[in-house]
C-alpha cells in the first residue's frame, strides 16, 4: 500500500471519487482514511454533516484521531479555501509531518449554482497545492451532481480513486488548458435587458454605473460597495490588459447584482489569477483577487471573440 | 503501479524574456528610487513561478543587506541568513556563482537555513549573483513552494533579471549620489507633458539649467527640421526605455497590447492638496488606476527632500470616497520606502472600507503603512 512518497513524488496528489452509493462511498474513503491513520500522517476531513456521520460510523474508534473540519468555513469562497488550505499544510509541514491526507466534498451549494468557479478552484490546486505532501481525496457523488460537473471532475484530477484503488486519469486535462476553455455560469438576469450598458467606460462611469445599479437593486449597503469596487478593479485590468472595445453591462434584481465585462483579449495567462493572493507589490492580479473575495460568483469566460468576467454579489441561487 | 515524471517548475508563468525585459525598463523610470526599483525586481523576481517569493540583497560598502522583498516568507528568509552569517543568498554573492536548492528537506548545506524554509513551506530556492563591471554588487533569490529543479528557461528569467538589476540598481544609487541630478531625472520623468520631461532628462544629463536645455531641445528641432514634441519624446524614450506616457485616450505601446489610461484631467475625481505641518498631502474624491500618476507624482515629491529620520509623513485620507487597489499600491509602496530611509509614512482617518481592502489585499505583507485616526 502506498503512504509517505507515492509513485515517487512528494508534492500533491489530487484524487477524485465518484461514487453512486453509501457503500460505495465508505469502501473507497475508510480505506484512504485508515491508510493515513495507520502511517501516522495528519488526517483530515471536510464534508458535510451526513457525510460525516458516516464516516464516523464507519471508522468507529478511530474517528477520534481524525481532525474533522467544520462544514462550510473550508469552502465559503474558492480563493479563501485555497489560502485556508495552504495556511493548513504549511502548518503540518511546520509541526514535521512529511505526509497528509485530506478527504473532502464541495457543499451542494458549490457543485449546484456556482460550480464555474469550483470547477476553477479543482484545476488550479493542481498548482496551488504542488509542492505539500498531500494526497486529496475529493468526493462527488453522481446520484445528485449535473453531468457537466462530473465532466469537469474528471478534466480537473490527475487520478481517479475507487474501493480497488487509485488509477491514473485519461480524462485529465493540465490544470492550464482546462482553465482556458469556456466558461458556464451565466445568470438568468443576463437574458433580460441591463440596467446599463457602457462601452468603453472609464473606472469612474463604470463605478457610477454599478452604484445606480446597486441603488435600484435590493442589496445591502456592503454589497453594493463590494460590486462597485469589483466593476471598478475588472474594468482597470480591460482597460489596460485586454483589447478593446470593453463593453460593461450591469443588471440589478431585489436579491442580487450582476456584472460581466467584456473585451477582446485573451485573459489573463496566469492560471491562478485571481485565486490566490498576489505578493504585496505585484502588479498584477490584486484587482481580480479583490473581487473573488468581495463578490459571491466571479466566471473568467473564454470564448472564440471574447474574454468575459462576470460579477454576482447577493443570491447565487438562480 | 504507474510511475509519473517530476513535472518541471513552469518557467516564467507569466512573462517571456521580452516582456521581462521591457518589464524591468519600465519600473527603472517608474519606481521611488533605487529602494523602490529593487522592491519591484524583488516582485517581478516572485512572480516568476507561481506562489514565488522573492528577495534582493546587496553589498553596501562590503556588508550585505536585505534591500528589498516581495514578502514576510523571503524578508524572514534573509534575516535567517543574515544572522547565521550563511546561505545560498550569501553565498551567490561571495562567490560569485548560481546557487540552487532544489529540495530544502533534503539539502544538507545549510542546516539552519533549510530547516526555516520547509518550515515556511519554501521548497526550493535559486540564488543569482548580480554581476557589473566584473565584480559582484548583491544577489537576487527566488523561493519556490515547488520542490522541484528550476528549468532552464526560468534560470535564464533570473539571470535576465539579475543582469538588469544590477546595472539599474547600480545606476540608480550613482544618480542618488550625483545629488539634484538624479531629481531632475525623477520628476522629469513623472512629470508631464513630454517637453518637460525631457527637459529634464537633457538637465540631468548634461548638468545645465531648464533654459540651456530647452534650447539644445529647441536648436536641435530647427537643425533637423523635426517638431519639438517629436525630438522630445525620443529624448525620454532614449533614457526611459518606454515611450512616453500619452496624457489622454487609449494609446496602444508598440509592441504590447498593455495601454496607458488616461490621466488627471480625463476623470478629475482626485484632488491632492500638499500640506506643510505635517508633511504630508490631503487626498481627497476617487483615486483609481486613472489618477495613478497624479498621486505617485504627490508621493514622490515628499521623497524629493528626504524626511528626516523621525519626521512623519501624513497622507489625509478623510474625504478620500473611493480607492482602488492600484493606487493603495502606491501608498503601500511610499510606506516601504519612508521606513527604509527611517521615517513612517501614516494613513490619517481611512474609511472602514479603506481599511477591509487593506485587509483583504495585503495584510498578508509586512506592513509599514501606519494608520491613525483624524484629529
Amino acid at each position: 500500500m502506498s503512504t509517505g512518497v507515492v509513485d515517487g513524488r512528494s508534492g500533491h496528489v489530487h484524487e477524485a471519487l465518484l461514487y453512486g452509493s453509501d457503500e460505495e462511498f465508505l469502501a473507497t474513503t475508510v480505506p484512504f482514511l485508515c491508510e493515513g491513520l495507520a502511517a501516522r500522517e495528519p488526517t483530515v476531513v471536510s464534508l458535510g454533516e451526513e457525510r460525516e456521520a458516516l464516516v464516523r460510523d464507519g471508522l468507529g474508534s478511530d474517528a477520534r484521531h481524525v481532525s474533522f473540519l467544520r462544514d462550510g468555513a473550508q469552502y465559503g469562497r474558492p480563493s479563501g479555501a485555497i489560502e485556508a488550505y495552504r495556511d493548513l499544510f504549511s502548518r503540518h509541514v511546520r509541526a514535521g509531518a512529511r505526509q497528509f491526507r485530506v478527504l473532502g466534498a464541495l457543499p451542494p451549494a458549490a457543485t449546484a449554482t456556482t460550480w464555474s468557479w469550483w470547477a476553477r478552484y479543482e484545476a488550479a490546486v493542481n498548482l496551488a497545492y504542488d509542492g505539500f505532501p498531500v494526497r486529496t481525496l475529493c468526493s462527488y457523488d453522481t446520484r445528485t451532481v449535473r453531468d457537466e460537473v462530473l465532466d469537469d471532475v474528471r478534466s480537473t484530477h490527475p487520478y481517479l480513486t475507487t474501493s480497488a484503488g487509485r488509477a491514473d486519469n485519461p480524462d485529465f486535462v493540465a490544470a492550464e488548458d482546462f482553465l482556458s476553455r469556456p466558461a458556464g455560469g451565466v445568470d438568468p438576469l443576463e437574458a433580460t435587458p441591463p440596467f446599463a450598458e457602457v462601452l468603453d467606460p472609464l473606472p469612474a462611469a463604470a463605478r457610477d454605473a454599478a452604484a445606480a445599479a446597486g441603488r435600484a437593486s435590493g442589496c445591502t449597503a456592503t454589497q453594493v460597495r463590494d460590486f462597485v469596487a469589483s466593476v471598478s478593479e475588472v474594468v482597470v485590468n480591460a482597460l489596460v490588459h485586454g483589447q478593446p472595445p470593453v463593453l460593461l453591462r450591469v443588471w440589478a434584481a431585489s436579491d442580487r447584482l450582476v456584472a460581466t465585462v467584456a473585451d477582446r483579449g485573451t485573459g489573463p495567462r496566469d492560471p491562478l489569477a485571481g485565486l490566490v493572493r498576489g505578493s504585496a507589490s505585484a502588479r498584477p492580479g490584486v484587482g481580480l483577487w479583490l473581487a473573488h473575495q468581495s463578490c459571491d460568483h466571479v466566471v473568467l469566460g473564454l470564448d472564440p471573440d471574447a474574454f468575459t468576467v462576470r460579477l454576482v454579489v447577493g443570491e447565487t441561487g438562480h | 503501479m504507474e510511475t509519473r515524471e517530476p513535472r518541471p517548475l513552469p518557467a516564467a508563468l507569466t512573462w517571456d524574456l521580452h516582456e521581462l525585459a521591457q518589464a524591468i525598463q519600465r519600473r527603472l523610470w517608474s519606481s521611488f528610487g533605487a529602494d523602490g526599483f529593487a522592491y519591484d525586481v524583488a516582485a517581478l523576481a516572485g512572480d516568476l513561478v507561481a506562489c514565488g517569493s522573492a528577495a534582493v540583497l546587496m553589498s553596501d560598502r562590503g556588508r550585505p543587506t536585505t534591500v528589498a522583498h516581495s514578502d514576510a516568507t523571503a524578508a524572514d528568509l534573509h534575516t535567517v541568513q543574515l544572522a547565521d552569517g550563511d546561505g545560498p543568498s550569501l553565498a551567490a554573492l561571495r562567490a560569485n556563482v548560481f546557487v540552487e536548492l532544489a529540495d530544502t528537506v533534503s539539502d544538507e548545506r545549510w542546516r539552519v537555513f533549510s530547516e526555516k524554509a520547509a518550515g515556511s513551506g519554501v521548497l526550493a530556492v535559486a540564488a543569482v549573483p548580480m554581476v557589473v563591471e566584473r565584480s559582484v554588487v548583491g544577489s537576487l533569490t527566488l523561493y519556490s513552494r515547488r520542490p522541484e529543479a528550476l528549468s532552464a528557461q526560468l534560470r535564464t528569467c533570473l539571470d535576465l533579471l539579475a543582469d538588469q538589476a544590477g546595472h539599474g540598481w547600480s545606476s540608480l544609487v550613482r544618480q542618488r549620489e550625483l545629488g539634484d541630478a538624479s531629481e531632475h531625472m525623477v520628476k522629469a520623468l513623472t512629470s508631464r507633458p513630454v517637453i518637460d520631461q525631457a527637459i529634464g532628462v537633457l538637465m540631468a544629463e548634461s548638468r545645465c539649467t531648464a533654459g540651456a536645455a530647452f534650447d539644445m531641445l529647441r536648436r536641435h528641432s530647427s537643425n533637423n527640421n523635426r517638431k519639438l514634441r517629436d525630438v522630445a519624446a525620443e529624448i525620454v524614450t532614449r533614457a526611459s526605455g518606454a515611450p512616453p506616457e500619452t496624457p489622454h485616450g487609449f494609446t496602444f505601446r508598440d509592441g504590447t497590447s498593455t495601454r496607458s489610461l488616461p490621466t488627471g484631467p480625463a476623470t478629475g475625481r482626485l484632488t491632492v492638496t500638499g500640506t506643510d505641518a505635517p508633511r504630508g498631502v490631503r487626498l481627497a474624491g476617487e483615486a483609481d488606476a486613472t489618477e495613478r500618476t497624479t498621486l505617485r507624482d504627490a508621493l514622490g515629491e515628499l521623497f524629493v527632500r528626504p524626511p528626516a529620520p523621525g519626521d512623519d509623513l501624513v497622507v489625509d485620507v478623510a474625504d478620500l470616497e473611493f480607492i482602488d487597489v492600484a493606487c493603495l499600491r502606491l501608498l503601500v509602496q511610499g510606506a516601504d520606502l519612508a521606513h527604509e530611509r527611517g521615517s513612517r509614512l501614516v494613513l490619517r482617518s481611512p474609511s472602514a472600507s479603506l481599511l477591509s481592502l487593506l485587509e483583504s489585499t495585503w495584510s498578508a505583507a509586512p506592513m509599514h503603512l501606519d494608520v491613525e485616526d483624524g484629529p
